[in-house]
């Protein structure tokens, strides 16, 4: 991950932590090393590519920094402890980042993505839950790259700090 | 050239890809990161074919961290 920064080199304006791994398992038949897989995806990475990408756009007084969340982001699930735990603590991480670094000119944001997303992914690999879902029922990709494209293009007056993107037929 | 360091582009037409595009479209030079080289050249390819740029960077090499 150093390298992929060390290869952008100077001139960096925007970074983008988009992991996780949205995998099941009950805590009372679970590993340690399946839950620390989890936070390592999701948290972990987070800080060290979060802290390369701070230490490269501070110098310059401004860039954005943005994390993918997930409605696990802010809520604990059963059979879901290990992402649910990582990704609360991913959110964390970025909001103490957006305040740490915002007065210095870095915009922080997260992104809840708050359902499935119509893409590859879930057509690939769960295409009878795309079915039932419809597309109707999935969030569209294009609208969620509008919303991080939104953050980017945001006035330092003017910050968002997270989104949350969900379809409108989605209960929560 | 503005720059961009994009890391969770697994599925070509996953979220991460379609960031680095839309990106790359508005003239950031993308820099992105995979653990699966054929979608990253493929991602790059259709970023390059648009006009755009993003050297692709393989994610296979496991390093300490610092």
């Amino acid at each position: 991950m150093i390298k992929l920064f060390e290869k952008a080199g100077s001139g960096l304006s925007l970074a983008i932590y988009n992991t996780g791994n949205n995998y099941p398992g009950q805590i009372i038949e679970m590993d340690a090393e399946y839950f620390e897989k989890s936070w390592k995806s999701c948290c972990f990475g987070g800080f060290l590519f979060g802290r390369e990408a701070v230490r490269r756009m501070v110098p310059s007084g401004k860039g954005t920094l943005l994390f993918t969340g997930a409605s696990a982001s802010l809520r604990g699930r059963a059979n879901f402890g290990a992402f649910n735990s990582a990704k609360a603590g991913l959110r964390t991480l970025a909001q103490a980042m957006a305040k740490e670094y915002g007065p210095q000119g870095i915009h922080v944001g997260h992104v809840i993505i708050d359902g499935a997303i119509a893409g590859e992914k879930i057509k690939r690999h769960l295409p009878e839950l795309a079915k039932k879902l419809g597309e109707d029922g999935m969030i569209k990709i294009e609208g969620i790259v509008d919303g991080y494209e939104y953050l980017y293009n945001q006035s330092p007056q003017a910050w968002t700090f997270e989104l949350d993107l969900r379809t409108s037929i989605e209960k929560w | 050239m503005k720059k961009a360091v994009i890391i969770g582009v697994g599925a070509e037409q996953g979220l991460g890809a379609q960031l680095a595009k839309r990106f790359a479209s508005e003239g950031l030079h993308v820099f992105v990161a995979s653990r699966t080289q054929s979608r990253l050249d493929a991602l790059t390819l259709e970023i390059e074919q648009a006009g755009g740029k993003a050297p692709p960077f393989a994610l296979t090499q496991r390093t300490k961290s610092r």
